[in-house]
């Protein structure tokens, strides 16, 4: 076990330190001189070689590449991100203010679909028939649709039309709502897709088959061996869509002018604005990894056979 | 598949019918052909110009002269619609492509290769596809400007890793097996036996991975046009006419009701064009 979680920490690692040399090559190859820009901030319209050269050695830009990805990593590990070129504020800053509002808004979509999205599955593959009909057509629809323009007719319809919700979300119960509706339709809809794969799948092994032969109700076949062995896979994807959604919700987000971490990323690539798109790119990926390592380690602990062939598969 | 006993709920006539066809991937197909066809064919048929505005004549219901309406600045919308058509389908086709062909000389090369080479490979794709890809690509854009040309790269830098992973198991699978010991045998170079013999047995997977991934690239690129980060906004784009819709949405939900039907409709198409295919590839799989 201790090997299993440390070869996983490990593999994290080095999918951070990927993530890493992207931003920072990103970083390097963004159009524009960054000590061009300094200078000017500080001199005026008119600046010199001279000044710009100056810059350059304070900013440490004239080093050898590696010193200045050590000294970017050593600042990014300290979480200081630069600061916006659009508000002059720093990133760290710009990025914590906006955090709690994209998480709340990924952990109430995660609970809503998973609260819908696991029963329904299960459903659809225990009964097949027309309900099952019914769900998979819904789920394919569901995952069919651009999610800005069902945030544009749920705005329509709720809003506009019945004026139930505000069209704007503001960081609230309230306002919550209908991002929260819409982004769960979706993560709904693939939810159901992998539980009744995998459902349908665990029902056809041997155990299934002897817990038949031994009487059992066809309920408790289905609850106790079926569903308790089809949790892994679930597990995987609802950890997968909440880091997702951290700030994938983006879209969701902007339509809504909900004050995220995703609108702040949108805002900031269509500014051009490199260090918070920066900024977003990183929170974005950590986040991803470190919820993955973490649903990696506790599908280990579930379910025993995945450990060893985890390092072969992986 | 439907099973057994589904199938004998249905009525004779479509029993027959489905023998006579013996698979639902020819409906999905001649569907997704006709999708094909009015995006290649109908801005030549239907001739308005997508671009010409009449500040006269705006939010105009269905007619003669245009069938759909206008929208907020007088223009048509079929036009329009038709236009964008072809423009996503076209983007989409070439992100697929790109990404086939570079996950494919990735995938390939680390599987003949193999060694440390294979294990560097398949490592990095590995980082890539733990990275979320959306926001890595609306990464690109922000640092490279937006655009077309960026939203297209930008996808296919994010969508190659996922090519390549597949690509990589599927020839190091294909290549143990006796057909390509008995090209060897008789004397075939690498080159050849890659050419000729491992490229028409793996086209099958390769065309169903393809498939698989249209329907999101569709969904990406309208999404991140409707943001404002892909084409800009005199080009007839779908997702760009959501976003430009939306000021008078609240009136006129036409607008918007429609560029949006038209990407839910072509990715339903092709999703389930996708999954027939898929099932046709390996019928043997549960659904």
């Amino acid at each position: 076990m201790v090997r299993f979680v440390g070869s996983r920490v490990l593999q994290a690692a080095g999918v951070l330190v990927l993530v890493s040399l992207i931003a920072f090559s990103l970083l390097k190859v963004a159009p524009g001189d960054p000590a061009q820009r300094i200078a000017a901030e500080r001199g005026g319209e008119i600046v010199s070689s001279r000044e710009v050269e100056a810059v350059r050695g304070e900013l440490g830009l004239d080093r050898p590449i590696w010193e200045q990805y050590a000294a970017w990593l050593s600042d990014t590990l300290r979480l200081n991100l630069g600061t916006s070129y659009v508000s002059r504020e720093p990133v760290a800053k710009l990025i914590r203010e906006r955090f709690p509002a994209s998480f709340a808004l990924a952990a109430a979509t995660v609970a809503i679909s998973t609260a819908l999205g696991v029963p329904l599955g299960v459903l659809a593959a225990a009964r097949r028939g027309p309900l099952d009909t019914a769900v998979r057509t819904l789920s394919l629809i569901l995952a069919s649709m651009p999610s800005f323009w069902l945030s544009l007719l749920a705005i329509w319809l709720f809003a506009a039309e019945l004026r139930w919700l505000p069209a704007i979300a503001d960081f609230s119960p309230r306002g919550l709502i209908l991002p929260v509706a819409v982004l769960a339709l979706r993560t709904m809809a693939l939810l159901i897709r992998v539980t009744r794969a995998t459902v349908i799948e665990t029902l056809a092994m041997p155990h299934v088959m002897v817990a038949r032969g031994r009487g059992l109700p066809e309920r408790l076949v289905v609850v106790r061996h079926a569903v308790r062995n089809a949790l892994v896979p679930v597990i995987t994807v609802i950890g997968l869509d909440f880091a997702t959604l951290l700030a994938g919700a983006a879209v969701v987000e902007w339509v809504f002018a909900y004050p995220g971490v995703g609108r702040l990323g949108v805002q900031a690539a269509l500014n051009g604005d490199v260090p918070v798109v920066l900024g977003f790119v990183l929170l974005a990926s950590v986040a991803l990894v470190v919820v993955n390592t973490v649903v990696d380690i506790l599908c280990g602990l579930l379910d025993p056979t995945i450990r060893p062939a985890r390092t072969v598969t992986a | 598949m439907i099973s057994g006993a589904a199938g004998r709920r249905r009525p004779v006539a479509l029993r027959l019918f489905r023998r006579r066809w013996p698979h639902p991937l020819y409906w999905w197909a001649a569907i997704l052909a006709l999708v094909l066809l009015g995006a290649a064919l109908g801005p030549e048929l239907w001739t308005t110009d997508p671009n010409r505005t009449n500040l006269l004549n705006r939010f105009a219901g269905p007619s003669f002269e245009h069938p759909l309406g206008t929208d907020g600045f007088g223009r048509d919308l079929l036009a329009r619609l038709l236009r964008g058509a072809r423009l996503s389908l076209v983007s989409a086709a070439i992100v697929i492509v790109c990404s086939t062909l570079l996950g494919l000389v990735v995938g390939s090369l680390a599987a003949v290769v193999g060694g440390i080479i294979d294990t560097l490979a398949a490592r990095l794709v590995d980082g890539l596809l733990a990275l979320p890809a959306l926001v890595v690509a609306l990464g690109l854009i922000g640092v490279f400007g937006t655009g077309w040309t960026t939203l297209v790269f930008a996808l296919t830098a994010t969508g190659w890793p996922w090519y390549a992973r597949i690509y990589r198991s599927l020839v190091i699978a294909e290549r143990q097996k006796p057909y390509v010991t008995a090209a060897r045998a008789i004397g075939a170079g690498t080159l050849r036996i890659a050419v000729r013999h491992l490229g028409p047995n793996i086209a099958g997977p390769v065309a169903v991975v393809a498939a698989t991934d249209l329907g999101a690239t569709i969904l990406g690129l309208a999404a991140f046009s409707f943001l404002g980060l892909g084409v800009a906004p005199p080009t007839p784009e779908w997702g760009a006419m959501v976003a430009e819709g939306r000021q008078h949405f609240q009136s006129h939900p036409w607008v918007i009701v429609a560029p949006g039907l038209a990407i839910t409709v072509t990715v339903i198409v092709v999703n389930l064009f996708s999954d027939a295919l898929r099932d046709a590839a390996d019928p043997f799989r549960r659904r």
